[in-house]
């Protein structure tokens, strides 16, 4: 049929075929239905109306099972390209994958974390929180939400976003993940320089540990940034406690005994560690000056008088090496004229020390262990001002001066 | 439409196969045994039951149609949402000469605005929408928008209910007006299904297709629309067509960013009213042949655009979804407002069947996130969320656009769920129509009948028409105005004086009546000089009218009166002014020169009938 001199019908707007005077529509004989009562009509559209209902559902469904396929298969690709590190790609597909399974909270998830890890940081956090205002409670968003804040340095939203993470709803394991934030959160707030919040996120932490090394070993590295050292200690404590053979707990606890002074727990700790991983250097270090400490410390108990004034002498000799070295390091002689601060006064106390510090004086004045000592400690304060960090032995002494001046006396064992 | 009576008697030719043949007979006799309980004996009951089937039958197709383009897409195009540039080139190309071959030779009656043949339906043909239709609607609009052409599914959505609307009523011999009334039914059920939106639904019928709060029929539409937004309901789930983000206005400041927003949408509206009416008179213009090859000339050219822009392709709903979340920089969501506007631009003038709304949408929603989006950029202080302003935008570019400005407040309230939106949307909206009124006096819906030689009754300009009222053409109240308790001695004493025949009367109660001289010295004559005017007059009332009522009711009211009384409303017995019929006339004939005068060049189309191709 041919467009080409066509007309309307005036009465049903049909179209007049070119060459025909009646319409096909309004002269064609009207049909069985036309005959039917009205009443058997609504009954007979009721009909067809139920068959027309069978017939689409049986389509939607194929159509709904057909989108979740699509949709998953989408999610799968998602989930590789996040896996082999192609956020961009991730995104485009999270994206597809909800186009067939729009309230799909999983894929939403997804597509929020491929958002942030392909740092589209802006349209990460309006879907986001577009998702927050129907799951507020969710711990998952919560936990984006807070991550994207504390990249944009957010702190307050950040703390409020953890705290409603870790308060939150996790479907699946709600223990780890509530612990995962909290321990996410600790670092966060180091990050930031808030200690004191660090330390009570990791005290509220602490309790809820499970006998898992690393997290023990985790918890015990942020008590020690937190310059909790009691509490880090336990917490490598249990760590090699439950895995005996991991070096760095091992390290850990050598380090927390160390900065709490206790020498002879590092040196065992610290031994262990270096043994399990020789190649640990800070380890080895801790581990050299913890037993040079314990070698050289002239007020452990149990000493007798003859080793405790023996190990004075040697001090003081190692301090006054220390020093004349760094005097000369720095073009200055002591002996000769009048030296420079911060040797001047430090060098006028040893040269009226000196004549002193021999066997037989301090076996006459046990007392003079201290004044001693306390010079050992100004000489190498003042080498360390001028030289910079000392060798081993001479940070060994100056460890033993700290513990003396916090402690006020003698050391245990 | 009415037919013959002769012609119902008769019955349809029984297939050829004899096998169906006798099931065919066997069928046929028990239905028209049939005597079902008269229940529906009147017609007002029918019409409602009718448009609670007509609901029920628009929903399931509207999900049909909407499961068929989504399966057209993903079977030509692939499931993902950027498809290989070689399947974006070919599918639309090849699928636009499959659908000019279907319209052309199958179904010539599916090109067009579905929203205009439903009002020819109604205005025109008697609610006349061949069945054919509907299945060309479907059939050609699931192909042309799952094969990438950028055009919405509402607009066939509409017109399928309307069709199914038609047939139905038809069918059970309803009145010639119920026929009539029956098409908008079943436009708001489809429309209703397709946008997720009832009041919605309801708003745009009313307001662009029937023009006028009718109780007979706001009933019918309302339950054809809950009917059908219930099955699709049923079936695809009550989530929204988007997921709009959280809107809050946090400082009345912000309402300027949105004023600015209505500003820009008004001219974008403006240009894509006049770009697509342009495309449209000139492809109708060129040769009969190139029909066949226009749909897919405009599927080449929204390939090519889909290759670097794959979001314009199709209806687009998801683009709008990520566009209200923030997903798109404020320089790519421009750049996909302009493509749009010239992708559709293309398709709709090709004669591609599909329908304007979705793209509208889109449009308003990229240019609503650009603006927020620049102002975030540019002036950080002034903007809301750029998703706010993407929906917003929606409603602006339908205000300016399709010119419902009530349905589009109303669509923008209902899509969000949200009331507090409703500012910025009266205000974007509102200067949106304005700019567009101004620039473009005939709204898009008649500019596309006149194309197509057809005038039907434009909405708008009968909101838009001054309406004549009755104190536009009264006259001071008469000289003289005769009371009931005088005398008809005094009276005719008074009256003797003026040239005038016909006097009014004014009663105590507020009722008026009328003497004449003659009827005076008649009543003198009788010796009854004395007795007062109330006593012996037995004439009827004269009709009384208000200064404030539409001309129209004079003319209704005036009969063979000389003259009406218009009477203040609050005191029946204080008269405003009189009105003859020469006065209306007279007023009439003003306001037609005036309208002829004072508007001339508001059409700037030939008249119906005369099409300008």
């Amino acid at each position: 049929m041919s467009p080409e001199g066509d007309r309307l019908c005036p009465r049903c707007g049909q179209l007049i075929p070119a060459g025909q005077t009646e319409c096909p529509v309004c002269s064609r004989p009207q049909g069985f239905l036309w005959s039917l009562e009205r009443e058997t009509l609504v009954l007979l559209s009721i009909a067809v109306l139920v068959v027309f209902f069978v017939i689409t559902g049986f389509a939607v469904q194929r159509y709904h099972a057909s989108q979740l396929a699509l949709g998953g298969r989408w999610y799968l690709r998602g989930e590789a390209a996040l896996q082999s590190k192609r956020a961009e790609e991730a995104v485009e597909d999270f994206h597809t994958a909800l186009v067939y399974a729009r309230d799909n909270p999983i894929y939403q998830m997804r597509l929020a974390e491929a958002l942030v890890r392909a740092n589209h940081l802006a349209e990460a956090g309006v879907y986001l929180r577009t998702l927050w205002v129907t799951q507020p409670g969710n711990g998952t968003l919560n936990l984006l939400l807070a991550r994207l804040a504390a990249k944009a340095h957010n702190a307050p939203e950040a703390i409020r976003y953890y705290h409603n993470a870790i308060y939150g709803v996790w479907e699946k394991d709600p223990e780890t993940n509530r612990r995962m934030v909290r321990i996410e959160l600790s670092k966060f707030l180091l990050a930031e320089g808030d200690r004191n919040d660090a330390e009570s996120e990791l005290i509220a932490l602490q309790a809820e540990l499970p006998p898992d090394a690393k997290v023990h070993a985790e918890v015990g590295s942020m008590f020690v940034q937190v310059e909790d050292y009691r509490r880090a200690l336990q917490e490598f404590q249990q760590a090699v406690k439950i895995n005996p053979k991991w070096a760095e707990a091992w390290a850990g606890a050598g380090t927390a005994a160390y900065q709490l002074a206790d020498y002879a727990q590092a040196r065992r700790y610290l031994e262990r560690a270096v043994e399990l991983d020789p190649k640990n250097k800070d380890a080895a270090q801790k581990l050299q000056i913890s037993t040079l400490v314990l070698e050289l410390d002239p007020f452990q108990r149990r000493l007798s008088q003859q080793e405790r004034n023996r190990r004075t002498i040697a001090a003081f000799g190692q301090a006054l090496s220390r020093l004349n070295q760094c005097a000369q390091s720095r073009g200055v002689n002591l002996k000769a004229g009048q030296p420079t601060a911060p040797f001047a006064s430090v060098y006028s106390n040893v040269k009226k020390m000196q004549p002193k510090v021999t066997r037989i004086d301090m076996q006459r004045n046990p007392d003079m262990v201290n004044n001693v000592m306390d010079l050992v400690m100004q000489m190498e304060e003042a080498a360390q001002q001028a030289c910079g960090t000392p060798p081993a032995p001479d940070q060994a002494l100056l460890m033993i001066s700290h513990r003396r001046g916090s402690t006020g006396g003698v050391t245990e064992r | 439409m009415t037919e013959p009576a002769a012609a119902k008697s008769e019955i349809h030719e029984p297939p050829e196969i004899p096998i169906l043949n006798k099931y065919w007979n066997r069928l046929r006799e028990r239905l028209t045994k049939i005597r079902a309980p008269r229940l529906f004996l009147h017609e007002e009951g029918l019409f409602l039951l009718l448009a609670v089937i007509i609901g029920l039958f628009s929903g399931l197709s509207v999900v049909c149609f909407q499961i068929s383009i989504d399966w057209t897409r993903i079977e030509l195009l692939g499931s993902s949402l950027a498809p290989d540039p070689l399947h974006v080139i070919l599918v639309p190309t090849i699928a636009g000469l499959v659908i000019a071959a279907l319209v052309i030779f199958v179904f010539p009656r599916v090109r067009g605005s579905g929203v205009n043949q439903t009002k020819a339906a109604v205005y025109i043909y008697d609610g006349y929408i061949p069945f054919s239709t509907v299945i060309g609607k479907f059939l050609t609009c699931a192909l042309a928008i799952g094969s990438g052409q950028s055009l919405g599914p509402e607009d066939p959505s509409l017109q399928i209910g309307a069709g199914i609307a038609s047939a139905l009523g038809r069918r059970l011999h309803l009145s010639r007006e119920k026929v009539r009334l029956i098409a908008p039914v079943g436009a708001a059920a489809g429309l209703a299904a397709a946008f997720n939106a009832p009041i919605s639904a309801v708003l745009f019928v009313i307001e662009e297709v029937i023009g006028k709060w009718s109780s007979g029929v706001l009933g019918a539409i309302v339950l054809a629309a809950v009917s059908s937004v219930t099955v699709l309901h049923l079936f695809l789930g009550e989530a929204p067509l988007f997921r709009v983000p959280p809107f809050h206005l946090a400082h009345p400041s912000e309402l300027l960013s949105y004023a600015v927003l209505g500003v820009i949408g008004g001219f974008a509206s403006l240009a894509f009213i006049k770009l697509v009416s342009y495309l449209r008179m000139q492809s109708k213009a060129m040769p009969k042949w190139t029909h066949y090859v226009q749909p897919a000339a405009a599927g080449l050219l929204i390939g090519v655009m889909g290759i670097w822009m794959p979001q314009v392709m199709g209806a687009g709903y998801d683009i709008i979804d990520q566009a209200l979340h923030d997903q798109f920089t404020w320089k790519l969501l421009a750049l996909l407002a302009v493509f749009k506007i010239l992708a559709t631009s293309f398709s709709f003038s090709s004669g591609t069947p599909g329908g304007m709304f979705a793209p509208t949408l889109f449009i308003g929603a990229m240019i609503g996130g650009a603006v927020g989006g620049a102002e975030h950029i540019f002036f950080p202080r002034l903007g809301g969320s750029v998703g706010g302003f993407a929906l917003v935008g929606m409603g602006v570019l339908f205000a300016g656009f399709m010119r419902v400005p009530m349905t589009s407040v109303f669509m923008v309230m209902e899509l969000s769920g949200n009331y507090s939106i409703i500012l910025p949307v009266m205000i974007s909206n509102t200067i949106a129509y304005l700019i567009s009124l101004k620039y473009q006096p005939v709204p898009l819906f008649d500019l596309f009948s006149r194309q197509d030689g057809t005038e039907l009754p434009s909405m708008e300009e009968q909101r838009e028409r001054s309406t004549l009222l009755i104190e536009d053409a009264m006259r001071p109240p008469a000289e003289i105005v005769l009371r009931a308790e005088d005398t008809v001695a005094d009276a005719s004493r008074r009256v003797s004086a003026t040239t005038l025949d016909f006097f009014l009367v004014s009663h105590r109660n507020g009722d008026w009546t009328s003497v004449t001289k003659d009827q005076l010295r008649r009543l003198i004559k009788e010796g009854k000089g004395s007795q007062p005017l109330a006593r012996v007059l037995s004439g009827s009332l004269v009709p009384w009218l208000h200064p404030d009522q539409p001309l129209d009711v004079a003319l209704r009211q005036i009969d063979e009166w000389p003259m009406l009384p218009v009477i203040h409303r609050a005191d029946f017995n204080n008269l405003q002014g009189v009105i003859s019929l020469a006065d209306i006339l007279a007023a009439y004939g003003a306001a037609k020169d005036e309208e002829e005068h004072g508007k001339a060049g508001r059409r700037a189309l030939p008249p119906a009938g005369r099409p300008s191709s």
